[in-house]
Parts: structure tokens; sequence; C-alpha cells
């Protein structure tokens, strides 16, 4: 990133503001078990159910559990969940679009239609039947997670190489006798990457609102895993009773998610200003 | 423009196969074995064994494949489901899809109005108090765990509107289209139709959030572009005033990306249903899935989800159709 | 500024609109709205599997004998009286006289037969494709009719007998609308009880109602709606709302909030259910009785029926529930106690850094109604005693499978008793080793066999007692399962209806309204 871009990015109010707060998450998530004095397992009938207080601040949850603290020992799981299932549609979409558009021809018009048909599911059916398929567990949500989002990363990375090769240096490594791969890989994906941090950053909030919504439906990660998901699916069991846990697991999937898409506003004004912001 | 309908409908043919095999090969690598979920725990090995025979489970997947797709296209058979003894899969879809499709429609309906609404009244007044609020409604909505919408509103006005549901349980009416507003009418019952609607009111309104707020956002932006261009400042130079402007030139021009959005929004509300009427215990596809996949009645998954994915594609389908008489452009290009 | 005026009509007319729709809420009455935790898989009794089925089967259809007011004693039904000859060989059962099917046609010794031959033979043309009681009638050899009696032959005594034939799958049902409708009964029943089949929109609602031609007293309530409503707390809410009248899966939790509610009360009834942790008998270290007390000591059941219970169950002691029989449900057992438990544990070998695995299943059943929260809490314990637990769940149809497989490690499981007596329990549970598909520990001890199977054709009421006592007591040595919990039943209901729980059966019929 330039001098310029970053200047844009430092600049820009909301997308700051989306960075601190995505900073203020991690650290907590990071160092939740040294601040907390809860243990985020252990079991009381004596504390259950209890409203937000000055020694627990979000209140407790069905079991008695200090819910501040397992929501930020949650966050490492979700957050986690978010970044892999993002990997893993960049690992799998990116090669696949930029294939496609370097090749062109048949092999473009047998990989384009692969996406268009991962792109005829609504997102979370397809989340559904895979995650149904896999059983649950952690592997189980990135990957279901994860094949939902590669048709944005593939159209991405096509679109761009389409651009840039035709561009000079392209043709002049060519020239060079540099191999497909190279040429594909080494000069023009870098000059690619713009649009695709952007489309990443943005792609970590979709990512962990997809896996909440698996994990409320009952199909997310293993028994006893702190995920926000499954704490709003519990939640969600006695919301009428005590609306702590579902109120609280819920804000924290939203602001997080609402970070990501700040950030990734941002980015998009710094690196890829063609774009519009719709 | 028949040439043209022909071309986009034989082209949605290997589409609607690959979407069918995909949902097929998915649910059936479901684990645990179907045939328990048909004969219980307690059943023989040799019992066990005619059933998985009876029902092809032992022939090869793309056999079981076409043996599948032959009875849905022929008879409009989805087979017949594991869990609820003797019921036709398709039966329970029949029923179950308008309720969903009743939903999608009032969200559609409510999204449009209000993100055409909210998205003219930031573009108007931009930079205005409104077109900030609205912009960050439309930012937060986009943030938001749709079901935790839903959730928010039953804790807000569940107590005022409906304790989920789409009729009342003691209503026994015939049902002849599955629409609860539209068989409540038929049947002539006012009092009927307004539980109906009550009960309509917060789940609607939880799946509209989010396309009411992508639909303000393509507004604004759409009629910020109108406003700038030549023909409306020509327009406002002859003199007429601006009200006319923005209602008559403006907001028409504004209306195409708004038209294209409903197609994919559409795909999005059927996903934020499924989500949806669970929260809202809404008889529909959704919570169809949702009870199939903890019974592992697959089947039930396959048939539901495929009829999903079917609406989806013939509606992506309707939209292109659509937006092709709105656009003779598209209809002359390169196919 | 006409557009403005414009919203601001739409925006009134919208707020007059909402207002009317908030102000016209009205539930109709003429019903009674019974709701619960899913919708029913089967109407056809000898089909049906679980408590969920029944629910709605004993409201359709009759047994021979039945269960006497609110106990678990046998009083006659469709059966008026019956004599034993033959050593308890021989069963003799005179029909009731004017009784009809819901299709008209009447009842004769030829129905039950008929019925008890689709359940008994393999080979019966009529049989469902599946039959998960048959197991529990296979003592029956044959029954035929005479006259106006039917004539039940066994191959052994059996102690149980008539329990058995009070059971929801000895219903009996009509021969004319079997052989009409084939595999559809399940979805078309017929039997001879105070309601049939109205509607059944699967799924959304099943509705009953008064049969007409009943030969007994007519229910007081012409239409009874089962409603599956999958949260608890929703029904509880439409409880409040007065849409439904009764709820059978309230939440433990959400008892106090019921009890303090104005218009609502809860109705408890004692429990004839115990949840269990079971070990793989087959495997290591779950094959070690040292092993098993270990993780026995370290559980505390008060604090777990404080934590996951809320209070409302009662602590388990020896599988068998005490309300079925008080001595053996207060025989000792393993108090809670960590330092004990972590000697026990030392004499297993364990390798280093063993991880123990809990298999349990992701749906609520009457005895486990939290199943996640219960294996959290086992695994809290066992991390006090040095053991970092791995949990897996399953779901519905892959959990049937896991149960039996020979690879699985601890788990969680249940049993609501069928009929109540030890025997339901000890040799449904226990007995047969892996041959019996509900006994998932695998575990085989020659002398507890023998001593159930003893039991079971024991005539001698005291002889019984004695040779259960004996059975109880290496139950408790040998630990191949750990009680937990036995769950009350509860209901929360309307103040506007009377309704009484049995121990086992849900009858709507004697449902009233009242005032409250």
């Amino acid at each position: 990133m330039d001098r310029r871009k970053l200047r844009v990015l430092l600049r820009h109010r909301t997308a700051m503001l989306g960075l601190a707060l995505l900073v203020v998450i991690a650290a907590l998530a990071v160092a939740v078990r040294w601040v907390s004095p809860h243990d985020p397992d252990e079991m009381s009938a004596a504390s259950r159910e209890l409203g937000p207080s000055a020694s627990y601040w979000f209140g407790t949850d069905n079991s008695g559990r200090d819910i501040f603290t397992r929501l930020w020992v949650g966050a490492r799981v979700s957050l986690l969940i978010g970044v892999a299932s993002v990997v893993f549609s960049i690992a799998i979409g990116v090669p696949l679009g930029a294939v496609a558009g370097y090749a062109g021809g048949r092999t473009d018009m047998l990989l384009s239609r692969l996406v268009d048909l991962l792109l005829s599911f609504p997102g979370i059916l397809l989340a559904i039947c895979i995650a149904a398929a896999m059983g649950t567990g952690l592997r189980t949500v990135v990957i279901a997670v994860g094949v939902v989002g590669i048709p944005q990363f593939a159209r991405q990375a096509r679109a761009s190489v389409l651009q840039l090769r035709e561009l000079e240096f392209v043709a002049a490594s060519r020239a060079l006798g540099a191999g497909h791969a190279r040429i594909l890989f080494l000069d023009i994906l870098p000059n690619a990457l713009g649009p695709l941090i952007v489309l990443a950053t943005l792609g970590v909030g979709g990512a962990i609102l997809t896996a909440a919504g698996l994990s409320f439906l009952g199909l997310g990660v293993e028994t006893g895993t702190p995920e926000w998901g499954a704490m709003l699916h519990d939640g969600y069991g006695y919301w009428r009773r005590s609306a702590g846990l579902a109120l609280f697991s819920g804000l924290a999937i939203s602001t997080t998610v609402l970070a990501f898409n700040l950030f990734g506003d941002g980015l998009r004004d710094a690196l890829d200003p063609r774009s519009t912001r719709g | 423009m028949t040439a043209y309908l022909l071309r986009r409908l034989l082209a949605a043919i290997p589409l609607l196969v690959a979407v069918s095999l995909v949902v097929f090969v998915l649910t059936r690598s479901v684990p645990g074995d179907p045939v328990d979920a048909m004969l219980g725990e307690k059943a023989t090995p040799q019992v066990r064994e005619e059933i998985r025979r009876k029902h092809g489970l032992d022939r090869p997947i793309l056999v079981q494949y076409a043996i599948y797709m032959k009875g849905l296209l022929l008879r409009g058979d989805l087979g017949v489901s594991y869990v609820r003894k003797n019921q036709p899969i398709a039966e329970e879809i029949r029923r179950r899809l308008p309720a969903t499709i009743e939903l999608t429609l009032a969200a559609m309906i409510l999204s449009i109005l209000g993100g055409v609404l909210f998205g003219v009244l930031a573009a108007v007044k931009k930079g205005s108090f409104w077109d900030y609020a609205s912009m960050l409604a439309a930012l937060i909505g986009v943030s938001v765990p749709v079901f935790w919408l839903g959730l928010l509103l039953m804790l807000a006005f569940g107590g005022a509107f409906a304790s989920g549901g789409n009729l009342d349980p003691s209503f026994d009416i015939e049902r002849p289209t599955g629409f609860a507003l539209v068989d409540t009418l038929v049947a002539g019952e006012p009092r009927m139709f307004l539980d109906a609607l009550r009960r309509l009111v917060l789940p609607a309104l939880a799946l509209a959030t989010i396309p009411m707020a992508m639909i303000a956002r393509i507004t604004r932006s759409s009629m910020l572009e109108v406003l700038g261009s030549d023909y409306v400042r020509t327009a406002r130079a002859k003199g007429l005033d601006s009200e006319a402007v923005v209602m008559r030139h403006a907001l028409r021009n504004a209306l195409v990306p708004i038209v294209t959005l409903v197609g994919l929004e559409f795909g999005y509300l059927l996903g934020g249903a499924v989500l949806t009427e669970t929260v809202f215990d809404w008889p529909g596809m959704g919570t169809y899935i949702m009870s199939s996949v903890s019974n592992r009645d697959y089947l039930a998954i396959q048939g539901a989800v495929m009829m999903l994915c079917l609406v989806f594609v013939a509606v992506n389908l309707l939209v292109d159709v659509i937006y092709a008489f709105v656009d003779p452009r598209i209809r002359y290009g390169p196919a | 500024m006409k557009w403005k005026l414009g919203v601001a009509i739409g925006l009134a007319i919208l707020g007059v609109g909402l207002a009317v729709l908030v102000l016209t809420k009205v539930f109709s009455v003429d019903a009674l709205v019974y709701a619960r935790g899913t919708d029913s898989t089967t109407l056809d009794p000898a089909e049906v599997e679980y408590g969920e089925d029944a629910k709605v089967t004993e409201n359709i259809f009759e047994t021979l004998v039945g269960f006497k007011g609110d106990t678990t004693g046998i009083e006659p039904r469709l059966a008026t009286s019956w004599t034993v000859a033959d050593g308890g060989k021989k069963w003799a059962f005179q029909l009731r006289k004017g009784v009809k099917f819901h299709d008209g046609t009447d009842l004769d010794a030829g129905d039950v037969v008929f019925t008890f031959d689709r359940i008994l033979k393999p080979d019966h043309p009529h049989r469902p494709k599946g039959v998960p009681y048959g197991e529990i009638f296979g003592f029956i050899e044959k029954v035929e009719a005479s006259g106006d009696a039917v004539v039940f032959t066994l191959k052994q005594p059996n102690a149980t007998f008539l329990q058995v034939l009070a059971l929801f799958g000895a219903a009996i049902v009509g021969p004319e609308a079997v052989k009409k409708h084939g595999p559809g009964f399940s979805r078309n029943p017929c039997g001879t009880g105070p309601y049939r089949l109205h509607r059944w929109r699967q799924g959304e609602k099943l509705v009953l109602e008064r049969f007409g031609d009943y030969w007994g007293p007519k229910p007081a309530i012409s239409r009874v709606v089962f409603l599956p409503v999958a949260s608890a707390q929703t029904a509880i809410e439409k409880l409040k709302n007065g849409e439904v009248h009764i709820v059978d899966h309230v939440t433990l939790a959400d008892v106090k909030i019921v009890e303090s509610s104005p218009g609502m009360r809860i109705e408890s009834e004692t429990s004839l259910n115990v949840c269990y942790l079971g070990f793989n008998s087959k495997k290591f270290p779950y094959n070690d009785p040292n092993f098993r007390r270990a993780v026995a000591l370290a559980i505390d059941r008060d604090e777990l029926n404080q934590i996951v219970y809320y209070g409302q169950g009662e602590p388990a002691r020896n599988l068998v529930p005490p309300a079925i029989w008080r001595d053996i449900g207060d025989l000792p057992t393993y108090e809670f106690n960590i330092e004990k438990a972590k000697d026990h544990l030392k004499k297993v070998d364990l390798p280093p850094d063993f991880r123990p695995e809990l298999w349990h299943m992701a749906f609520a059943r009457p005895y486990v109604p939290e199943p996640d929260r219960l294996a959290e809490y086992v695994r809290n314990q066992l991390r006090k005693i040095g053991l970092e637990l791995a949990i897996q769940k399953f779901e519905k149809a892959a959990w049937g499978e896991k149960t039996k497989d020979p690879d699985h490690p601890m788990y969680i499981l249940g049993w609501s008793a069928d009929y109540a007596d030890p025997d339901n329990f000890y040799h449904a549970l226990l007995a047969g080793g892996a041959k019996n598909e509900l006994n998932s520990s695998f575990w085989e001890h020659a002398e507890f066999n023998d001593l159930v199977v003893r039991a079971q054709s024991e005539q001698d009421e005291r002889k019984r007692k004695d040779l259960y006592l004996r059975a109880a007591m290496i139950y408790r040595e040998e630990m191949p399962t750990l009680p937990l919990v036995h769950v009350k039943q509860l209901a929360a209901c309307s103040r506007k209806v009377k309704y009484d729980l049995h121990p086992i059966e849900v009858r709507l019929y004697p449902v009233t309204f009242q005032n409250p």
C-alpha cells in the first residue's frame, strides 16, 4: 500500500472506527482469561440467570456462568471461523477465477459455469446441506461457510485478470519467455490484490453471519464450545425468561460484523476508488 | 422475443440438472442410516435389507438420482418421509411452500416500499440528518443476523402482535391455496383474516429490514446520479418544481437498478426465511428443513431444499425475462 | 409539499391499521389446544415407538385392559373380565358388548385376534414395516377367538402380562380400515376410543373430534388440537395468551414462572423414568469397574439436579424409579467424593494424556431436556479428577446407530417406563448382553441375567422382590450404567381447564373446561 492510499485510509473516519472496534474485540479475546476473575465453564445454580452487575458485567447464563467472560472466550472461536472460512474461499475461489480469466475460451466457460452453479443456491441453504452432510464441528462450519463465499472471490479474480492480462507489463513478461503460471501468479495477481483485500475484509463479516446462522439452527460447533452463534442458539432457548445471553451474543456478532463492514468500506475507498460505494 | 425466451429456458435446463444433482448427492451423504429412521431402532437385519432394496438404496447413486428425478418430473413425487411414516413429502411441501412464499412476498413488498421511501428521502435531503440516519440504518441492517433482529422484534412487540404461527391453532378451515390471507378470505372469515395479518407483521418486518437497507442504498445512489444528470437539470431549468422532478423524472429512472436487485433479493429472502421462520414458529419451508435436518429425514431435506432452489432459479429466470422486456438492449445483445 | 402530505396520510393509515390488528386479538374456545414439542410420526399403534406418538393414539385407540384411575393398577377396558388357567399360561378375556369402531363396524373377538396376529406374525399381510414393540409381546404364543372371548396362550407364565396388555402398542385396531388403507392406516387410524381423527396437517397440527358412538362416557370437549410448538417458551407464551390450554413440554426452569402467573398452573405427576450415564463395558477404560466408580463418585447428583434440572428432578440411586418399587429405589449408592474418585482412578492404568469421550443426543427427551448442559456438567466434574472429556453430539437418526456402535465410549441415555415394574428396567435394558439392542453398554453378567429372567415368571410377589433386590446389589457393584436423575412429569395448564396427569398415559378425554 503506498502512502497516498494509506493516508486516505487513515483519514477515513468510519474505517478507523471499524478498525478501533476490531482492535478492542481482538484485545479482549486475547486478554479475557487474565482480566476476568470468572471461569468460563464452571457452573453454579446459585448464580443462575442474573442481570448485569458489578461482578457480572453482562449478567450470567442459565448455568450461572459469566456471559462477559464466555463472550470473549467465544470471540476467538467466532473470529477463527470467520477468518478461516474466508481463507478457504480465497484458496479455492481466486485460483479458479484467475485461471478462468487468464485462459479464456472453453476453460473460462466451464469454470464460470461452475461458479454460476454455486450462485444458483441461496447461500444459507447450500451451507445447511453441506453442514448436514458433514456432521457438527469446527471443520464443518469452516468448509460450509467457505464454499458459500467462493463465487465472489472467483468473480473478482476473473474480472481483475481479464483486465490486467492485456496490459503492457504482461506482454513484456511474456516476451521475456515467462511461463503461464509465472505470469498469472507472480505478475498479474499481485496487481489484482487491492479489490481482493477489500472483498476479504467484507467477507469475514459475511462469513461470521453465515456461521452464526448455521449455529443458530443447531448445525454448528461441538457441545460446550463457547461460540457466538451457539451462544445465541442457547440464549434463544430461554430469552423470554432471561434475555441477557441472547441479547449480548447477538450484539457481539452484530458489532463485529459492523466493524468489518466499516473497515472494508474504508479499504475500498482507499484501494479501489473506481468501484462505487452503492 | 420468443427466440430469446426459448434460449433462456434452454440455458436454464443444464443449470437445473446441476443444482438438483448437487442437492441430491449432498443430502444423500447425511450421516445416519435412513433405514434406521424409517424403521426405528428395533427392526431386524432382514427387514432392513428388504427396505434397502425396495427403496433402491443399494444401487449406485446416479441411478438413485435418475429414479428420483423421474418420479419428480413425471408424477410430482418426492418420495415418502422416513420419519413421518407413509407421508408423501410432496404433500407437506405443497402446504408449506405457500406459507414461505407468503412471508417472502410480504417482506418483499415491505422492503421495496420502505427502501424506496428511505432512499428517496436520503437523496433529496442529501447531507441532512435523514441522509445519515438512513445510511447508518442501512449499514447496521447488513451487519445484524436476521434471526436476532426477529428476536429483538419479538422482545419489543411480540406481546402486542403474536406469539408465533401463521394462524390461530383452533381455527378449523379448508386451506385450498395455502396462503393464510387468501384462505381466510375465501372461507369468509374476516376475524381469521385479521388474525393472519396480525401474525404476518413481525416476521415480514424482520425479514424485510436487511433488503430494505440494501434497496435504500441503491435508491439513494441511483437517485443522486439521475438528479445530477443533464436532463433533470434541463427539467429544473424549464421551471418544473422540484417535487415533480423528483417524482416524475428521477425516481422513474432510478427504478431500473432496483428492479434488478429484486431478483437477487428473492434468494436472500428465501434463505432468510429459513432462519427467521424458526423464531416465529412459521409453518413454512424453513421450519420443515430444520425439523428434517434434526430428524435426518434426508428425503425430506432433499425435497425441500430442491424445491427452494428450483423456485430460486425460476425466479431469477423470470427476472431476466422481465428485464429483457424493460430493456430491449439485452434481448438483442450477444448471447 | 403534496407528497409529504401523502406520506403523512400513509403513516396515519398504517398506524390505525396496526392498532386495529393489535386490538382485535380474539381466540376461539370451542377446542382444547394441547401444545407439545413435535408432531406425531404415525397414528398406527403397532408402529408407535416413542411416547410422542402414543400421546395421540391413547385417545383414539383402546386396549383390552387399562390403567385404573391415575394409578398404574389394572382395570377392565375393552375386556370386561378375564380368567387364568394352566398355571398362568392360558388367559381368557371376555369382550365388552356394543363397542363400535370409528368406521361404524362392531368390535368382535376376531378383531382382537387380527390386531395381535398383525403384531406377532412376521409374515402377516398387514404388518407395518417396523413394529418397535413386537419384541415385548414375544412371550405370547398365540391368540384365538372363542365366541365372545379371546384366549391368549403364553410360552411361559409372565408376571407382567396384564401390564403389557395395557400398553399403547397392544391397542385394538379396526381390521376393515387396516385392509382398506394399507400402509396409509398410519394416517387414517380407526379405533374404538373416545376421540377420532378429524384432520391432520402433518407438521402443523392434528385435530381430533368426539366419537359420537363411543361406548363409555363421551368427552365433554368436542375437538382437541395437538399443536407442535418446537420452542417450549413460545408454548408458554401461547398459554399466557390463551391460544393453547395445555403445554406438555414445559421447561423445568419455567415451572416457577408458570406457578406465579395468575392464569396458569403446573400439574405434576410421579416420574417413571431415569436418565443415566452409560459405559461401553467392552472398551478400555470404560470396561474397568474402577473407572466407572471413579466417574460415579465424581458426579454430585444433587448439584447436577440443581444446575441442569433446575432442582425439579430427583437424584437417582439405582436405575429403577422409587415410585415403582421404593425398596430398590432407596438402596445405598455412590455419594459424591472427589478424593475417593481419584483413588479409584489411580487403580486404572490410563495412558498419559488420555481423554475420555462422551457421546450424547442433540435432542431433548423427557428425562433429559438439555443434553448439552448435562454433558458440560459431566465434563466440568471429570476435570476435577484430572480427566478432560471430549464431547460429541448426534442428531436423531444418527444417534440410533451410535448407541449400537461397538466402539462407543460413555454416553447419555435414559428410559421412560412402559409399565410400572422393575422388569421394564433391569430386564429390558441390561439383560441378554450385546444381543439386547437396548443394552447399549453391552454389559453381560450371568448371575444378574439369571435373577431378572427368573423374576419375570415368578408369581410370588415376595420372592420376586427378593430376586430384584439381589439384582440391584450386583448392578450397584458393577455400575454398567450410572443412574443420574428421575424427572417428574410436568404440564403447564390454563386455569380454564381441568386436567390430571397419569404416570404413563396422556388422557385428554376426561378434560373439561371450567371457570377459573
